[in-house]
């Protein structure tokens, strides 16, 4: 069945990511999803926002294409790798 | 065979990173050390004290270049900017090879800064591969590329880590830098048995290994560089020698830098399994 969600533009403020990723314009909308969740600011407690940009959970968006484990959720491994990627920028992490 | 293409047929021993923390130490006491790793992004500067440390280092050391920005898996194209400063780096160091890491990290022209793992699929492993070649053909210098450290995988993916690295190199006909500790913190992340990664990837590709330390939280383990190498690594080690033979070996220390000597010594450490190595390969 052919994929109904927008494709992400640069200009899409809501992107969803694909299902499968086939070509380079795919692989660069789902890069374009994990910028903008990575990218946005974190909760006063330092953590993840729990609504994406359309007000959808973030753990469902997150469940969209990051695989669980036995130990994380979705939801708690996009969450480790926004405040990694929070540290880096801010100069606090190693390469 | 430790000296391949992909290290520009080069057999060095044991290096560790130049770190500032320990610039007055190597200057004033000029230790013997087989080589040193810099990081290619802080020396792509225009002039001042990094490139006054780096010639004097230079006249006296080995030095190979690393970098953390190229973004091989990145959908974006090179930013050409940052790899005309490589380029004239590397001409600078004459680095025998150059590596990176096999991962995104920025998009749209945004950069996060991180090392953020890919999707193995095989139209990504193209598309990375046609950049690696892209690279190794401008800055015309063999490419080594590193398996990062993951704590995400994708519903998209279609292989598993070490066969997208497989795919990738084979594909861009180029070096592996194989971080033995990525490939450990990565296994406990993602439930795989760390061995299975090491004897399924093109061992002839390897011009390089990465050892270091990490940190083990309650759920997952992180790859932090701070700390002594862990004995799993170290048998993890032993056992790419077998497969590889006595390669470069970088000991990467890069937070809560110890005493220069400190370091030097935990990466020495690597010459027990590589006197073991020597042994059993001459028997």
């Amino acid at each position: 069945m052919k994929d109904s969600r927008p494709t992400n533009s640069a200009t899409n403020s809501s992107p969803r990511a694909p299902r499968e990723i086939s070509s380079p314009a795919k692989l660069r909308e789902l890069q374009r999803v994990m910028a903008a969740a990575l990218f946005r600011p974190l909760t006063p407690h330092w953590g993840m926002q729990k609504r994406w940009t359309d007000g959808s959970r973030m753990g469902e968006v997150a469940a969209e294409f990051i695989k669980p484990n036995d130990r994380l959720s979705s939801f708690s491994i996009a969450s480790m790798t926004t405040i990694q990627v929070c540290e880096q920028s801010s100069g606090n992490g190693s390469s | 065979m430790p000296a391949n293409p992909h290290n520009g047929f080069t057999e060095y021993g044991i290096g560790i990173g130049l770190r500032v923390p320990h610039y007055r130490h190597i200057l004033a006491k000029k230790p013997v050390v087989d080589w040193f790793e810099i990081i290619s992004e802080n020396f792509m500067v225009d002039g001042g004290r990094p490139l006054e440390v780096l010639d004097s280092i230079l006249e006296q050391y080995r030095v190979v270049q690393h970098g953390v920005a190229m973004y091989f898996g990145s959908a974006d194209k090179f930013d050409r900017e940052h790899q005309k400063r490589l380029k004239r780096l590397v001409k600078r160091t004459k680095t025998p090879w150059l590596s990176d890491h096999l991962c995104w990290g920025s998009v749209d022209g945004r950069y996060t800064h991180d090392l953020l793992p890919m999707p193995y699929t095989f139209a990504v492993a193209r598309h990375t591969a046609e950049k690696i070649r892209a690279a190794r053909d401008y800055l015309e210098v063999p490419i080594c590329v590193e398996n990062v450290s993951s704590y995400a995988e994708y519903h998209a993916s279609e292989m598993t880590e070490w066969e997208f690295l497989s795919e990738v190199v084979e594909l861009a006909d180029c070096g592996i830098l194989l971080d033995v500790n990525n490939i450990y913190v990565s296994s406990k992340n993602h439930n795989f048995d760390p061995y299975d990664y090491l004897n399924n990837v093109p061992h002839h590709r390897v011009g390089q290994i990465h050892i270091a330390g990490h940190s083990k939280f309650e759920k997952y383990l992180l790859d932090t560089h701070d700390h002594p190498v862990l004995d799993p690594v170290w048998q993890m080690y032993a056992h790419a020698l077998k497969l590889v033979g006595n390669t470069a070996t970088l000991l990467e220390w890069d937070d809560r830098i110890p005493s220069f000597d400190e370091v030097h010594n935990e990466g020495l450490k690597a010459n027990k399994f590589r006197d073991q190595q020597l042994a059993s390969s001459a028997a």
